[in-house]
Formats: structure tokens, C-alpha cells, sequence
């Protein structure tokens, strides 16, 4: 089953998303509030999570910057965007997130995303 | 010096530069000094060059002058405070509002998504069988209205972006993107009955532009659609070309069966805001956003009845292109 690590600060986003995934049958590798968090948790897995779904404007590290360090410690983690701030499309993309959807996106768009991510290699 | 303040009385009073000439010498044998004040086109560096250049010059004549340039130092420092003072309080301006725009457009997205989320957590937690299809038709209302508020959005920044940045223009082939616009308003509107018939006099037009143009050609199609309450949607989309004063222009018309539009709003619908300042309400944004990218690219774009004299039998949106030399 892959599991899906959550980066946001809005509660209702982290509520609303985490039921949708459980529902479509992923599993929630955690959820984190800020980049560092990200960052935190994600070192602390023993089991990288398959994909994280990334906000921009987050507390303490924001997006980009979370990005940046987490595919320092592997390359090969699939992070997927999802930001209403699109000026920062280019900049997510080049780092090395493998998709970008803006806010505000329907479900199925992000499940197709997901899936797509999930069979590169 | 009082020649001196006396130029500086007459340049004051008369708006314009006055200099006194000295024509009557003491040191010359005169039995006064004696000076006349009057308007003149020449600078103070000119009138200081003349001076420098002429054997002719007195300390007076310096005195004069020297008067002048002191004023009209101090009188450029000021307007210069002024300009610097200026500048700063517009780029202040500018910075606050380009502030609030990001913020608005960041933050309503945001909640748009706050708002589509769970509705769609409620159709996936209580699956489509179970859901009574007055719950179904809310939730579809929900989320047609956040596609409304992230058009919404997304216009405002296009509109911002059309009036702030020289846009980059190129050759685009028109027959192809209208093709893929009709596609795409075909896979928006699956539940709606859309009948469209395409006819262009040539396979390749190429008109000068950018991506745009498809924006321009998708917001009308989706306005026939979504003013239109016929069983049956019926669009005809239409390219020719035509002559008018030597030059040759495409015409693309998009000729609908929707409600019309009454002849007092014709124009406004490409308005957002009127003279008045007040909101048309009607067809939002897109219009407005559409008659800017098509001026931009010196085209130009108005709305007839389908058939004429009867605007409630639908609208023909037509556009005209000038040709690519």
C-alpha cells in the first residue's frame, strides 16, 4: 500500500486529506505542520514514505526549502506540489518535485498525480 | 542688485526667465549704471556662457547672474526632494499593492480548497449510491462555485499580468488551437449536449500572438455554454478572411443559440467595470480579460444577435485578426 507523507499548516487541508487518501487506499506515513517538521519526520522514517505532498508557505522552512534538504538525503523521494503560490512552479519543478498542482485542485486530479508519480522510476 | 531682484520680480510675476542687460556704465564714463529688465527664452547657463564670452560683462552683470543660478539651484534641490519624495511614495504604492494582490490570490485559493476538499471527502466517505441526490446536486453546486472563485483568481492575475509586463508576441496557427478549444469544451461540459460545427477557409492560419489566443477562444465557447439553457447547445464557429482598406483580416465569428444579449449591453459586456464604476454583472472577468488580450494583439472583438433585430435567439461573438505580413 504506499504511503503518503502530508505537509501542511491548515488543519482542515491535514483532516480533509488524510480521509480522502485512507478512502482512495493509501496509507498516511505521518503529517507534518511545517517544513522542518518535514524534514524531522522524514528522517526519522525507517520506511521512506512513496510520496509527499508538499505545501509552499508553511512555517519555519517553507516548501522549496524542505524540498531542497529532504532530496539531499535521497534523490529519489517523489515530492508532489501543491500550492496556491504558482510563481513558485518553475522554481519546485527545477529542485526536483516530480508534479505541481495549484491550489485549488479536485481530488481525482491529485490521485492521478499520485499515480503517475508512483510509476517512475 | 537690484537689477538682479528685479529680473528675479519679473521671472516670477511673468512666468518665465527675465534677465537684466546693462546699458548705461559708471565705469565708462556714464553718469549712471543703468539696466533693463526683460522676458527671455535663454537659460542661466546660457545667459552665464554669454556673460564668460563677452568683454562686456560687469561684476553687476555677474552679480545678476550669480543671483539667478543660486535660485535656480536651491529651486531644482527642491523639485528634485519633491521627485525623490515621489518616487518613494509610488513604490510604496505599488509594493502594498502588489502585497494584497498576492495575498488575495494565495489565500483565496487556499480556502477555495478548504471548501472543495471536504466535499469531496463526503462523496468519497458516503460513496455515490448512498448519497440522496439533493446532498449530490449541493455538493455540485459547491464545487461549481470554487471553479467560479478559481477563475476568479486566476483572471485577475492574467488582467494584472496583461497591464504590467510588455507581452511576448509570435507566430500561432489559430485553426489548430481553435480545434483543441472545442476539444477541450467538449471534456468540461461531458453532462451537456454541445453540437459544434467548424468551418475555416483554410487549414493554417497564422495570426501574431502567444498562447493566450486559446484562453481568448475557450472563454467564449464556455460563455455560449454556460448562457445557454437549450436541450441541444448549438455553437458555429466560423473563419474567413475579408478586406477592409487594403488589409486583409481573419474573422472568426462564434455564432451561438444561447439567451442573447440585449443591444444596451452589448459593449458592456466586455467591461468589468463601467464608466460609472460600478460592477457589469453578466459575464465577469472573462470578457474584459478577452477584449485585452485581443486589442493586445491588435485584433479586434464585438457581439451581434445571431439573428439580427431578435438578440433572444442567441449571440455572434466576432473577432478580427489582422493578417500576418
Amino acid at each position: 500500500m504506499p504511503s503518503i507523507l502530508i505537509v501542511d499548516d491548515e488543519p482542515s487541508i491535514q483532516f480533509t486529506f488524510k480521509h480522502i487518501f485512507l478512502a482512495y487506499g493509501f496509507e498516511i506515513a505521518g503529517i507534518a505542520n511545517n517544513g522542518e517538521e518535514a524534514i524531522g519526520l522524514f528522517k526519522s522514517f525507517v520506511n521512506k514514505p512513496d510520496i509527499i505532498l508538499m505545501d509552499h508557505r508553511i512555517p519555519i522552512k517553507n516548501g522549496l526549502e524542505a524540498t531542497k534538504e529532504i532530496l539531499q538525503l535521497d534523490s529519489h523521494t517523489k515530492i508532489i506540489f501543491k500550492s496556491a503560490d504558482s510563481s513558485i512552479k518553475n522554481e519546485a519543478l527545477s529542485l526536483g518535485a516530480v508534479s505541481f498542482q495549484d491550489k485549488p485542485f479536485k481530488i481525482e486530479k491529485m490521485i492521478e498525480e499520485i499515480h503517475k508519480a508512483l510509476k517512475q522510476r | 542688485m537690484v537689477a538682479g531682484k528685479m529680473a528675479g520680480y519679473c521671472s516670477k510675476h511673468f512666468m518665465t526667465n527675465c534677465w537684466a542687460v546693462q546699458t548705461k556704465f559708471i565705469a565708462k564714463g556714464d553718469d549712471v549704471d543703468e539696466f533693463i529688465v526683460e522676458p527671455s527664452d535663454r537659460t542661466i547657463e546660457e545667459e552665464i556662457g554669454k556673460l564668460l564670452t563677452t568683454d562686456e560683462a560687469t561684476k553687476a552683470d555677474m552679480a545678476v547672474a550669480l543671483t539667478r543660478l543660486t535660485k535656480e539651484i536651491k529651486e531644482r534641490e527642491k523639485i528634485e526632494t519633491q521627485l525623490r519624495q515621489s518616487e518613494k511614495r509610488f513604490k510604496d504604492a505599488y509594493d502594498r499593492a502588489e502585497f494584497y494582490k498576492d495575498l488575495f490570490a494565495h489565500d483565496i485559493n487556499n480556502l477555495l480548497q478548504g471548501i472543495l476538499s471536504p466535499t469531496q471527502l463526503i462523496e468519497v466517505m458516503t460513496k455515490d449510491e448512498k448519497l440522496e441526490a439533493s446532498i449530490k446536486k449541493a455538493l455540485n453546486i459547491i464545487q461549481e462555485q470554487v471553479d467560479r472563485g478559481s477563475r476568479l483568481v486566476f483572471n485577475v492575475r492574467r488582467l494584472s499580468q496583461l497591464e504590467e509586463n510588455n507581452m511576448m508576441m509570435e507566430k500561432v496557427e489559430i485553426v489548430s488551437i481553435l480545434k483543441k478549444s472545442i476539444e477541450n469544451l467538449k471534456n468540461s461540459f461531458q453532462d451537456k449536449k454541445i453540437e459544434i460545427n467548424f468551418d475555416s477557409f483554410d487549414e493554417e492560419i497564422f495570426i501574431l500572438g502567444n498562447e493566450l489566443i486559446q484562453y481568448v477562444f475557450e472563454n467564449i465557447l464556455i460563455n455560449s455554454v454556460m448562457h445557454n439553457n437549450n436541450p441541444i447547445i448549438k455553437i458555429e464557429i466560423k473563419v474567413s478572411k475579408q478586406t477592409l482598406r487594403n488589409y486583409y483580416n481573419y474573422k472568426i465569428e462564434f455564432i451561438d443559440n444561447g439567451f442573447g444579449i440585449e443591444d444596451s449591453r452589448k459593449n458592456l459586456v466586455f467591461n468589468r467595470v463601467n464608466k460609472d464604476g460600478k460592477n457589469v454583472s453578466g459575464m465577469g472577468l472573462g470578457l474584459s480579460l478577452v477584449k485585452k488580450i485581443i486589442e493586445i494583439f491588435k485584433g479586434k472583438i464585438w457581439v451581434e444577435d445571431r439573428i439580427e433585430g431578435d438578440y433572444s435567439k442567441g449571440s455572434n461573438f466576432i473577432i478580427l485578426f489582422p493578417e500576418m505580413i
